[in-house]
């Protein structure tokens, strides 16, 4: 047989063809199967996000109205006369009427609801429900402070259909691609106008694409427009449509989208768009910010509000129009929205970029329990122990301290650094942390990994070990010169700060004044192997130093492991780690991991009161007695190391200890002792967080000791101290004590009194 | 005579010392701001500028009145465990913990909570915590040890529990 030619032709031809079918067929299969596990997959790919410490409401509370509206501001609640929205606030007077958004905390779901407050005298004196019942409590919604995003910089917030706003769908719809109800993906009519555009060279190039186009291109594609590109672009946004709904399609779009950039962090869906644009959810956006996030959406970077504001406004009232074409909005609300001035707020602080210092330290504990993989994608929601409003006020202290340190030392400005962290002294919660002097930003976090020796802060536990060993308050000390001989080193002569020697002083004096010779005498006696025990146990690791100057603090630790060390402290003798996280939520809002208090008593009570005693008494009329709280019943002790290249402070009161550390990033001298340096801004920060003063325990045996001499005081003595001693304590009665001159007017008038009556 | 004499002379020392000493002491007897001099007491640390304010002095008014919010909070707290959701419990008391951190009752709670979460190491923790903020409470710190006894027992350490009981389970404050 001889089959005419072109026959052959026709079935090579065929055969050809239908390879080609095959291939396409199996192309499209692999797209497929790209498409559905990449976008049911990615839908659920959340960040972690991390909230705040809620604010407590409850009658009797320490808050003024201006302190609860600032947390309402800081939250993104708007001040409106009609509270018909949650997310608002009205003011009137002593009064605050506030309609609360729903939030999923803990333990449960609170829901959406309008409560007022009454206030008097900067105190919350109470709160009622929307029918006037009394609440006995009730809190704020935490403040979101951030999120883990994943190294490729991907954040967002994830809304579910019935949390998107009509107008926002139909809005989207009416702007970027009106045919989108009806098409399969595609549109010829906008491909075909784009090239019209293309060709006619038009500024901005034109991409025709439907919603369904920029999804996949924003899900998949990452090269530059090709022809090819553009055909996968178009094959993958019809196989889109055939699996998925227009109402999943679009919800994707919503939560996909990107939307502008924050440092690394790329700002993705409308409802971290919302969040970072105007700080507060979607639903509370008004008509004139929800046409702004759409004006953004055609090019973020083209389009920034930040540095084009005029573009973007002009875009924005475009999209309103075609909102009102559309007959999205009435005629009154496009022109109330026409009056609406721009607005977005301030960049670097918004949509909770906020404490990037203390997300440091949540990040640390976090990735103990939690895949790097967990954090950045599986939705789930951390409360820490985060005060916003003290953050706030170390944040001010430490930038406002330092400026004026600079100046009152004429050191240079702008380059002496610090760091302070704050916690609950009975729980060991942080409720707040600098890392440097620039609050937001992101950089070298000092107060959990400078590690800077620490001078006198170590002298408590010289003291605390020696109360331990019998010693108390009154015991004399020997402040007498000491030259240690060691093997192969040059001998070591320490000297105390004035220069001069005390003789015998009694103990809570040495720790008062900060004597360095009594110190070295008394924790040479113990032996420094003790005392290095001691402190390992109290700050669970080794000290690096085992010698002598050990004791003197000549011993690196972080203001972290410092704050860890007065913990102890100044809870009346129990460790405790530092924490930052309360709990872990997964998306539904079930508990994950729960982080409860972890105490550990290591000090007996009469010890840590002890030497509490004596920190106070440092304030009083020790090295800390410049501090404007020094009479105000809080403990401290300052710390300078050697050349004044460190600055520290620690002190506490009844609810908080704080530690400051200030100095240079290249360890030259800052010629600022810790009193000089770091307790001035310890006094800015307790100015502003108000001082709870410590109680005076009800023990039998406080004496009035003489500071200086530490002998049983008489009314005559000056500088006395009210010491607490073991009822054993044998004390020698102070003889010639000198004039007491804070009683002086009164026996002078005694005096003066008796000697009329006799005569 | 002669104790009219003693008491004259005394008068003259008093007069004598303040003239020695108002031109080194930095302590003013009366009228503000006195130019601070050196500090008589060596004062290494410190510096030489006085105090920018005096501190108002500590009021009761400056502490919180807490108790409507933690009584609201152990009253759920209860509900929950009745209901036999322990974690909502501890989390309620922590709560109230937070608010009123030195309320000695709230830590015994606390510690009576985590012994049925079968936690006695931290149970014994809590209860030790209530102790040392407990004052003279009586009622409290027998609370606290018999929680403490429990967890003590759960620990197989039966010994020391049969001593604490010993001692507090008759006790009657």
């Amino acid at each position: 047989m001889n089959l005419p030619r072109w026959r052959k032709l026709f079935t090579a031809a065929a055969v050809l063809c239908s390879l080609a079918l095959v291939c396409l067929a199996l192309y499209l299969v692999y797209l497929d199967r790209v498409i559905s596990e990449t976008f049911d997959g990615r839908r659920w790919s959340v960040p972690a996000i991390v909230y705040a410490q809620p604010l407590e409401l409850y009658p009797g509370a320490k808050l003024s109205l201006a302190d609860v509206t600032a947390e309402l501001d800081r939250l993104g609640y708007r001040q409106l006369a009609n509270l018909s929205d949650p997310g608002t606030y009205k003011r009137t007077d002593q009064r605050l009427d506030i309609h609360l958004r729903s939030f999923q905390f803990m333990e449960r779901m609170r829901a959406g609801q309008q409560i007022s407050l009454q206030f008097a005298n900067s105190s919350l004196t109470g709160i009622a429900d929307v029918s006037g019942r009394p609440v006995p409590l009730i809190r704020l919604d935490p403040l979101n402070i951030g999120s883990f995003f994943p190294s490729h910089g991907e954040d967002r917030i994830v809304l579910q259909p019935d949390q998107v706003p009509v107008l926002l769908s139909e809005g989207l719809k009416s702007v970027e691609d009106t045919e989108f109800d009806n098409h399969l993906g595609f549109s010829i009519k906008g491909i075909a106008r784009a090239a019209w555009v293309n060709l006619g060279a038009g500024e901005i190039q034109q991409g025709g694409s439907t919603l369904t186009q920029q999804l996949v291109k924003s899900y998949y594609l990452h090269s530059r427009q090709t022809y090819t590109r553009k055909l996968r672009e178009v094959a993958m946004a019809i196989l889109l449509e055939l699996r998925y709904s227009k109402q999943d399609l679009l919800n994707a779009y919503i939560n996909e989208i990107y939307l502008g950039q924050d440092g690394v962090r790329a700002v993705h869906g409308f409802g971290l768009g919302s969040q970072f644009y105007f700080n507060k959810p979607l639903s509370e956006l008004d008509v004139h910010e929800l046409a702004t996030l759409v004006a953004i959406i055609r090019g973020p970077s083209f389009y920034n509000p930040y540095r084009h504001p005029q573009r973007v406004h002009e875009r924005r009232d475009l999209v309103l129009h075609k909102m009102a074409k559309a007959g999205l909005i009435d005629d009154a609300t496009l022109a109330q929205a026409l009056r609406q001035p721009f607005h977005v707020v301030a960049g670097s602080r918004s949509g909770g970029a906020y404490y990037p210092a203390f997300m440091d330290k949540v990040r640390q504990e976090l990735t103990v329990l939690y895949a790097e993989q967990a954090l950045t994608s599986e939705g789930l929601r951390v409360f820490t122990t985060l005060s916003p409003r003290t953050q706030d006020a170390i944040e001010a202290a430490l930038a406002d301290g330092l400026e004026k340190i600079e100046q009152d030392h004429e050191l240079p400005a702008g380059e002496l650094q610090g760091a302070i962290v704050v916690a609950d002294t009975q729980t060991g919660e942080i409720l707040a942390l600098a890392g440097g002097r620039t609050a937001g930003f992101d950089g070298f976090n000092r107060a959990l990994n400078a590690a800077r020796p620490v001078g006198s802060l170590l002298k408590p536990v010289v003291y605390l070990s020696a109360l331990e060993r019998g010693y108390n308050l009154a015991s004399e000390i020997a402040d007498v010169p000491v030259t240690l001989e060691m093997r192969g080193q040059l001998p070591w002569s320490p000297a105390n700060f004035d220069g001069k020697t005390h003789g015998p002083v009694p103990l809570v004096r040495a720790l008062g004044d900060s004597l360095n010779l009594a110190t070295v005498n008394l924790g040479l006696s113990i032996g420094v192997d003790q005392i290095a025990q001691r402190l390992s146990e109290l700050t669970g690791t080794t000290p690096t130093n085992q010698y002598p100057s050990l004791l003197l603090g000549a011993e690196p630790m972080t203001p972290l492991a410092v704050l860890q060390l007065y913990s102890s402290f100044a809870s009346g003798g129990f460790a405790m780690t530092p924490k930052s996280v309360v709990a872990v939520l997964d998306e539904a809002g079930n508990p994950i991991t729960h982080h409860p208090f972890q105490l550990n008593q290591l000090i007996d009570h009469s010890h840590a009161a002890a030497i509490n005693r004596a920190m106070e008494i440092v304030m009083r009329d020790g090295t800390g007695k410049t501090s404007r709280f020094a009479h105000s019943g809080v403990a401290g002790k300052t710390g300078t190391s050697d050349d004044y290249r460190d600055s520290w402070f620690v002190g506490f009161d009844a609810s908080r200890v704080a530690v400051v550390w200030l100095g240079y990033d290249d360890n030259r001298s800052t010629h600022l002792t810790g009193a000089a340096g770091a307790m001035k801004i310890w006094d800015r920060v307790f100015a502003q967080v108000a001082v709870d003063p410590l109680d005076i325990p009800e023990d039998r045996n406080w004496r009035e000791i003489e500071y200086e001499s530490g002998l049983l005081a008489t009314d005559q003595c000056a500088q006395v101290v009210n010491v607490p001693l073991p009822a054993d304590a044998v004390l020698q009665v102070k003889e010639g004590c000198g004039i007491n001159f804070r009683n002086l007017t009164e026996r002078l008038r005694r005096n003066i009194g008796s000697w009329f009556n006799s005569n | 005579m002669v104790q009219l004499q003693l008491k004259h002379l005394r008068l003259l020392w008093v007069l004598l010392a303040v003239a020695l000493t108002a031109c080194t002491s930095s302590a003013p007897v009366t009228g503000p701001a006195a130019p601070a001099a050196p500090a008589s007491a060596t004062a290494p640390d410190s510096a030489t500028t006085p105090p920018l304010q005096e501190p108002l002095s500590p009021s009761a008014e400056a502490k919180p009145d807490t108790s409507s919010a933690t009584q609201a909070l152990l009253a759920q707290s209860e509900r929950a465990q009745g209901a036999g959701s322990l974690n909502e419990a501890i989390a309620y008391t922590e709560r109230a913990v937070r608010i009123s951190p030195r309320q000695a009752d709230l830590w015994i709670r606390l510690a009576s909570l985590e012994l049925a979460n079968n936690q006695p190491q931290s149970s014994i923790q809590y209860a030790n915590k209530g102790l040392s903020l407990a004052g003279g409470r009586t009622d409290w710190q027998r609370q606290a040890w018999l929680i403490i006894a429990d967890a003590r027992d759960a620990l197989g350490e039966h010994d020391a529990a049969r001593s604490i009981r010993e001692r507090w389970q008759t006790y009657r404050g």
